[in-house]
């Protein structure tokens, strides 16, 4: 009995968020990189106090509302943090879009023009699913505006990353991807082609606070920074207002 | 149930028999040559089937991805043959498919080719059966219990599978789209009232399975606890 008790406190304090306050973060997959480099930079915070999670924006939302332990979620759309908050779950003034994504054509082994590539191009075309991934939307809007000649057959990826993953490995050789994707990767400028931001509705990226940490506001606060926006642009994002939570 | 989700469970069900029936014709050669074979090779082949059974189904994925890539020998292949990339085509699902079922058809058929008494075989020889007639009229007659559990076994094993078709499957309805995607994408897109009555479906499917399996077995083992007792 008392070596059970015993291994309990062992456990409990072996679980790092009890014992030094991290911060939890959940992040939709196309921002990861961008956040890693964010929490590189934040002042007065040291990266390993930040433990991130990647997935869809659908399932961290599931998860978060069955009960998973994050402090902050930063969405790759608006709909989610909106939902949680319509469930009692997060900080009411923390919502915030923090980020607008911004659409690619990519197409790894182009030789023709564009406009010939519009033309004659015919067979699949990657894409992250339109249901519920905002690039997929917004893909399925320029698609919409009649670009290729013909028709194609979409090929679905679960969310950006993973139709980004289809271009690459050569089983699809054109797609919709995010420019942030594009910058990461360091592609060359000739192998996409951005459409118009007014082609497609602005894919909005929002964040709530969950639980509020200091860790939380010190990254917000540093994503406010000119800095912090700096490095959001530099990673193939635009950048609107700022948040209006209190970073005191 | 939407008709996009009647859908997916007509590409589950398809899929699972195709699998099932290619399984039947190259799992069961290579399960006999397994359960009857004194060569070192078998030592290696063996693991190599149970593979998929400890890898997680990323894993085959990956490697999936990369191979059905026109990049690659297999993947140019195939655009030179069909025209078509083998990655998002309800064949590529297939191929995926037989390899991740490949031990829940092989194993059960393993087992029982090596407990069929290698005397009857040889008495079938000596009264001039060839080795068609001592695999149909012999073998397949007294592993029947054996290819009910493998055939049952890799169909429901397949109906479950998602791991390998999210990662090369690509989402098409009427070619790719399976039940267990359809069931994330409801999950994904909050429509929890049509993924409670796919999961419930698939959960209900799968128990009806195992009492199959499990009714099966036992049927087996009374037959077999009946003749001791006749003994």
């Amino acid at each position: 009995m008392r070596h059970s008790s015993l291994l309990i406190v062992l456990l409990l304090s072996c679980n790092p968020s009890i014992a030094d306050g991290k911060t939890r973060i959940a992040v939709a997959a196309n921002f990861k990189s961008t956040l890693d480099a964010l929490i590189r930079q934040v002042p007065a915070a040291l990266p390993e106090q930040y433990q991130i999670s990647t997935g869809s924006s659908g399932l961290i939302y599931a998860q978060i509302i069955n009960g998973a332990p994050f402090d902050l979620f930063l969405s790759a759309d608006t709909e989610r943090p909106r939902a949680l908050l319509d469930h009692n779950i997060g900080v009411p003034g923390s919502y915030w879009v923090y980020a607008r994504g911004r659409l690619a054509l990519w197409a790894p082994k182009r030789t023709r023009p564009w406009n010939d590539l519009f033309n004659q191009y015919r067979g699949k075309l990657a894409q992250a699913n339109p249901d519920f991934a905002p690039y997929g939307r917004a893909a399925t809007q320029v698609l919409r505006t009649g670009l290729f000649s013909h028709q194609l057959q979409p090929v679905l990826g679960n969310n950006v990353a993973q139709t980004f993953n289809f271009i690459l490995t050569g089983n699809s050789s054109l797609g919709f991807v995010s420019l942030a994707q594009l910058l990461d990767a360091g592609i060359s400028t000739e192998k996409y082609w951005i459409p118009e931001p007014m082609l497609y509705d602005e894919i909005q990226q929002s964040l709530i606070v969950i639980k509020d940490t200091s860790g939380s506001r010190r990254l917000i606060a540093f994503m406010n920074s000119k800095a912090g926006q700096e490095i959001i642009l530099e990673h193939g994002y635009t950048t609107g207002q700022l948040s209006s939570y209190d970073s005191n | 149930m939407t008709a996009t989700d009647i859908n997916a469970v007509l590409v589950t069900l398809q899929l699972a028999g195709a699998t099932t029936l290619t399984l039947m014709i190259i799992g069961t050669p290579i399960a006999w040559w397994v359960a009857r074979s004194q060569s070192w090779l078998s030592i290696l082949v063996s693991p190599l089937i149970s593979l998929p059974l400890v890898l997680p189904p990323t894993v085959i994925g990956f490697y999936l991805l990369i191979l059905f890539s026109p990049d690659q020998a297999l993947g140019s292949f195939w655009l030179q043959v069909t025209g078509d990339t083998l990655a998002f085509s309800f064949t590529g699902l297939l191929i995926g498919s037989i390899i991740y079922s490949l031990p829940f058809y092989i194993q059960p058929l393993q087992v029982e080719f090596t407990n069929i008494d290698q005397n009857l075989i040889e008495a079938a020889t000596t009264l001039g059966a060839g080795p068609a007639d001592r695999f149909f009229s012999l073998v397949v007659p007294l592993s029947t219990r054996g290819f009910l559990i493998a055939t049952t076994l890799t169909f429901a094993h397949t109906v479950g599978e998602f791991g390998i078709v999210l990662m090369i499957g690509g989402n098409i309805p009427g070619e790719t789209r399976v039940l267990s995607i359809a069931l994330y994408d409801h999950v994904e897109t909050l429509q929890y009232a049509s993924a409670h009555l796919l999961a419930g479906g698939l959960m209900l499917f799968s128990f009806c399975t195992l009492i199959l399996i499990h009714v099966i077995n036992k049927g087996s083992l009374t037959m077999v606890s009946a003749g001791a007792r006749n003994k």
